[in-house]
């Protein structure tokens, strides 16, 4: 399956964007401007088509600077605690974010399309 | 309340009622919505403010007032741990209605406060489910 095909489709259709927009390196929120609503129907977008169960607080990484503090006052290893919270994540991807943290959300199209793959298997 | 009962509530279906007298088509909606936000505050067992995000595919009728008694039918078709989205339709004397709604689930908080909404809520659709007995 083509998953950010896929993906694809159903934002375009959501934000009433071109699709040309859309690649897995895309930020969701900060290039296309996703507002709370939209995630709201995309989150129930993404059961339908992919028959996967979509916990709203995971996919969409909503809890990541409190698990961050979390892990800091725990003196945790941030990446490992990040990597038991969110298993759809690479310890690469999560660092990645880690470093990306203060441009905003860092949320991208191929953290949905991994949380999609980790839900099918 | 734009619902009279609600007499059959499971995992993935609602259905209630609604006597109207030459009600404008928007009540109707609104009581597929509210019958649709039940099922959301059942599923959730209360414990989150329930709310209508959109509604899509939905036809206004060319005569657009409702009269008569009018049985309405919820079906989940998907969810996220925070939306759900269902097709609801009326039927009844015509016109009939038929929609595609997205409902959303969200804690409680200071504008919508649990100890308020909660019980609020729990003792409506207890007197909801009590009416259907009665009807």
């Amino acid at each position: 399956m083509d998953f950010l095909s896929e993906i694809k489709s159903i934002l375009t259709d959501i934000l009433d964007i071109e699709g040309f927009r859309i690649s897995e390196k895309t930020y969701l929120i900060r290039d296309l401007e996703a507002e709370s609503i939209d995630l709201l129907e995309l989150a129930v977008c993404l059961n339908a088509k992919f028959k996967i169960e979509v916990n709203d607080d995971e996919i969409y990484l909503k809890q990541l600077r409190a698990f961050i503090d979390e892990a800091q006052r725990e003196k945790s290893d941030i990446i490992k605690y990040l990597a038991e919270k969110y298993p759809f994540l690479s310890p690469a991807r999560i660092e990645e974010i880690l470093a990306d943290l203060d441009g905003g959300p860092a949320l991208k199209i191929k953290d949905l399309i991994s949380y999609v793959k980790w839900q099918r298997k | 309340m734009l619902l009279d009962a609600i007499t059959h509530v499971g995992p993935e279906h609602i259905a209630g009622m609604k006597r109207f007298d030459s009600a404008p088509f928007y009540l109707a909606l609104e009581s597929l919505a509210q019958l649709g936000a039940y099922h959301v505050r059942y599923l959730t067992d209360f414990s989150r403010h329930a709310f209508l995000l959109k509604i899509s595919r939905c036809a206004i009728p060319q005569h657009p007032h409702l009269s008569g008694d009018y049985l309405f039918h919820g079906d989940l078709l998907n969810k996220s741990s925070s939306s759900f989205s269902y097709v609801i339709r009326a039927n009844g004397n015509s016109p009939q209605i038929e929609g595609s709604f997205l409902f959303a689930a969200i804690d409680y908080d200071r504008n919508f406060r649990k100890d308020t909404l909660q019980n609020h809520y729990r003792k409506v659709f207890a007197c909801l489910r009590k009416n259907s007995v009665k009807n």
